[in-house]
């Protein structure tokens, strides 16, 4: 083991134990943890922003590009200034044409990205659960695929009309669609709190691997300084 | 009896009444009458024609302000003309006024205006108003047309009377027959309701005519109107909840008294006790070997996948996760990545986060009985700044995005440089043979499907995607590859997804090293729920007040 592992295990001890100290609540020594964790993760983002992103892409073409790569490394250059003038009240108009540019950017690439990668897709996906030929091809049982299709037809439609939140605006009593959309809202529930219990178990699962794998940590640091001290039989 | 109603202030008066009991305006206009007129014997020629004449009924201070006697040589014209009232807004008859009618106040004023008119010369900018001129001493002052004509004697008054009185309108005669001034007596109203009497105008003598400018001209109070909203007691509940709501929201909340040793508190820690002394008694011991989870159909699916790569296969590998849950990631990574170093695949490492590169770096060093080095079998080119932007950009184009490795050193192939072994022949994403994201969270796992896969999409490519992700991504990404077609063509999910494929593949150490405290843990936090639940909903069902015999069988 080198000194850098030795350190950092140490260093992993401590931390460890800082933070399992938030079972008597909030108290320094987490606090403490806590802000030196954001500290480093801070300072190692901005050396990988300066050592991944600025050198290679804005400075190495401004200084060893061609002409061509000098011209386009420009424009991100005059943007990012511009984007520099929102430090400043006076100056900070000037910043909003790179938000602009930001934000239109990366709104279209979120939508675009949705409708053809998940919303198309998924609701080609929906229609072809009650393709009996595709059930064929896939070898799988007809009748168990016509059954996972209907439950998820149902699902789909359950869930999307528990977030109808319509009224009749017209008259007291709720219209004959209102009552089936409302009933139809309940079972739409259902699926829904099937769902988020599902990803509670999954997170829960999550956070069991990281205490065991934490606990292994400190056993594995600790006995073998407690191997010497116990007796030998 | 009919009432007359003042011009003035809008307010009604006896019919007899000449002056207003409000305001004092008068009510009937003076009447000159030609007969009973004397010309006076000296008129001044300065007279303002439009001077009104005084109402018979002065207050006392004015009454004051008059001389006792009478100026001699001051008379008023005689054909001075009256009319119209105190603003001069609303004309009254034009009629001409005796001489007698004029008191003798009146007729005094002009000739003391043009005394001092005679001593103090005009202003210049009354000159300019008048259109005089300053005109040399030597020249008598010229005086308007009007006042140069020779005053009329007495018989020439009633022929020259039109030419000095304001015209009245003409009405035509259809309406003139509707007039009753000076035809006939005004008749009260046979409805017995007093009802007003239009004293001036063209109307005059007609009687409920409609006021115009009085009534509306009478100031009065404004109307106000009721600004309660008629809610219900439901609404009423609302609106208090959301105004509680805001006024809560500038209100510094006060910081809670740190308190003693609660029953949370007490709970907390028998719980944390429990879970973590049974997590623990099973990792020193490790006597909690429980079997490996039997394999998936998507677990299967990617040990297939990678099995059916070709020797030197060019794989691109994504970690995207944080390293707080790099336990969970590494578990169910570690025997997927080694089944692709046991195949030879070159691996590229790309993240979209900034620490991902780090902890890709620290996976392979764990990785033990692999001897993969950096620029040789891998090469790390780092992290993909811009989230869902940049990682478009990555797909669309790879080289212009990352064009060098973590240590600075141009990683792809190009005219000038061959380029490092690992990309050797990729010039694009379906270049690659595999793509295989490992990530923590369900939106970066959707980013990466919706910016990668419809690239895949391509006819006559050949590249797999492959997600390794978290426990609690499963859900999300599982519509994705039960879709027909597949956009994720396998996955493998949290530690339980690790352990299958570590007992598919009989490597793995670190998801069979878990495994069984993982075991232990749940059915202890299980027990943990159950136990919780019975004690709270018997605690429940002990505290509910019995009912009463008549509410139970109602």
């Amino acid at each position: 083991m080198s000194i850098a592992d030795l350190v950092g295990a140490i260093l992993g001890f401590i931390f460890t134990l800082l933070v399992f100290s938030y079972i008597i609540g909030d108290n320094p020594l987490f606090r403490l943890a806590i802000h030196i964790f954001i500290g480093v993760a801070a300072g190692f983002a901005a050396i990988m922003a300066v050592n991944n992103v600025l050198l290679p892409r804005l400075m190495i073409p401004l200084l060893d590009g061609s002409r061509d790569e000098r011209i386009l490394a420009l424009v991100p250059m005059v943007l990012g200034w511009l984007l520099l003038t929102k430090i400043s009240p006076r100056l900070s108009p000037f910043g909003n044409l790179p938000v602009a540019f930001l934000v239109g950017v990366g709104a279209a690439a979120a939508v675009g990205g949705a409708v053809t990668g998940t919303l198309f897709p998924q609701a080609y996906a929906s229609i072809n659960l009650l393709d009996l030929q595709s059930a064929g091809a896939i070898d799988t049982s007809l009748g168990l695929m016509l059954v996972n299709g209907v439950i998820i037809l149902i699902g789909t439609l359950a869930t999307l009309a528990y977030f109808h939140f319509g009224v009749s605006s017209r008259t007291q009593q709720p219209s004959q669609v209102q009552v089936w959309l409302e009933g139809l809202g309940q079972v739409g529930q259902a699926f829904i709190a099937i769902t988020l219990g599902f990803i509670f178990a999954g997170i829960y699962s999550a956070a069991m691997v990281a205490l065991i794998e934490r606990l292994y940590f400190l056993v594995n640091f600790v006995k073998p300084l407690l191997i010497p001290l116990l007796p030998s039989s | 009896m009919g009432e007359i109603r003042c011009p003035m202030c809008g307010k009604s008066n006896p019919a007899e009444s000449e002056v207003c009991q409000f305001c004092q305006a008068r009510l009937i206009p003076l009447v000159f009458s030609p007969a009973k007129s004397e010309p006076p014997e000296s008129v001044p020629d300065e007279i303002p024609a439009g001077i009104d004449a005084a109402p018979t009924g002065e207050s006392d201070w004015l009454l004051d302000l008059r001389p006792d006697e009478s100026i001699p040589g001051e008379e008023l014209p005689v054909d001075f003309v009256v009319g119209g009232s105190e603003d001069g807004n609303a004309p009254l008859d034009e009629t001409h006024t005796s001489a007698d009618d004029v008191p003798d106040w009146l007729a005094r004023l002009p000739g003391e205006w043009t005394k001092e008119a005679e001593a103090e010369p005009l202003s210049d900018w009354l000159k300019m108003e008048t259109g005089e001129t300053e005109q040399p001493p030597s020249k008598p002052a010229e005086v308007t047309d009007w006042l140069s004509q020779p005053l009329p004697d007495e018989g020439q008054v009633e022929n020259t009377e039109s030419e000095f009185e304001l015209a009245p309108g003409e009405f035509p005669s259809w309406l003139e027959v509707f007039r009753p001034v000076g035809d006939e007596p005004q008749t009260v109203p046979a409805r017995g309701t007093p009802e007003s009497i239009e004293s001036s105008g063209p109307l005059a003598g007609l009687s409920g005519v409609l006021s115009a400018e009085p009534d509306h001209a009478r100031p009065r109070k404004s109307p106000t109107y009721s600004l309660k909203l008629r809610v219900s007691a439901n609404q009423r509940t609302h609106a208090d909840l959301l105004q509680g709501l805001i006024e809560s929201e500038g209100r510094a909340q006060p910081l809670p008294q740190r308190r003693g040793i609660s029953s949370q508190h007490v709970l907390r820690w028998a719980i944390a006790c429990v879970l973590w002394g049974a997590v623990l008694w099973s990792v020193i011991t490790g006597k909690q070997e429980a079997p490996l989870p039997a394999y998936t159909e998507e677990t299967a699916e990617v040990n297939r996948l990678i099995s059916q790569l070709p020797g030197e296969a060019r794989v691109l590998l994504a970690f995207d996760y944080e390293p707080g849950l790099s336990a969970e990631m590494e578990a169910a990574a570690t025997a997927v990545v080694d089944h692709l170093m046991l195949r030879g695949a070159y691996l590229t490492l790309v993240s979209t986060s900034p620490t991902g590169p780090i902890l890709a770096e620290r996976f392979l060093k764990n990785q033990t009985g692999h001897h993969y080095t950096s620029e040789v079998n891998y090469v790390n080119l780092g992290y993909i700044p811009g989230g869902a932007i940049g990682l478009l950009g990555f797909v669309e184009n790879p080289q212009r995005m990352l064009p060098y490795t973590l240590d600075m050193v141009a990683a792809w192939e190009s005219e000038a440089q061959p380029g490092l072994r690992a990309l050797q022949g990729v010039q694009r994403m379906n270049d690659f043979e595999m793509l295989m994201v490992i990530v923590d969270d369900p939106d970066l796992a959707r980013a990466w499907v919706e910016q990668v896969q419809p690239q895949l999409n391509e006819p006559d490519t050949l590249t797999s995607l492959v997600m390794v992700t978290s426990a609690q991504v499963e859900a999300v990404m599982r519509p994705y590859f039960e879709a027909n077609p597949r956009q994720v063509h396998g996955f493998v999910f949290g530690l339980r997804g690790g352990a299958a494929y570590a007992q598919l593949t009989g490597r793995g150490e670190l998801p069979r090293t878990y495994w069984g405290p993982y075991g232990f843990g749940l059915v202890v936090a299980a027990l943990l729920i159950l136990i919780g639940g019975l004690v709270l909903s018997s605690v429940s069902l002990l505290a509910r007040p019995p009912q009463v015999k008549g509410e139970a069988n109602q």
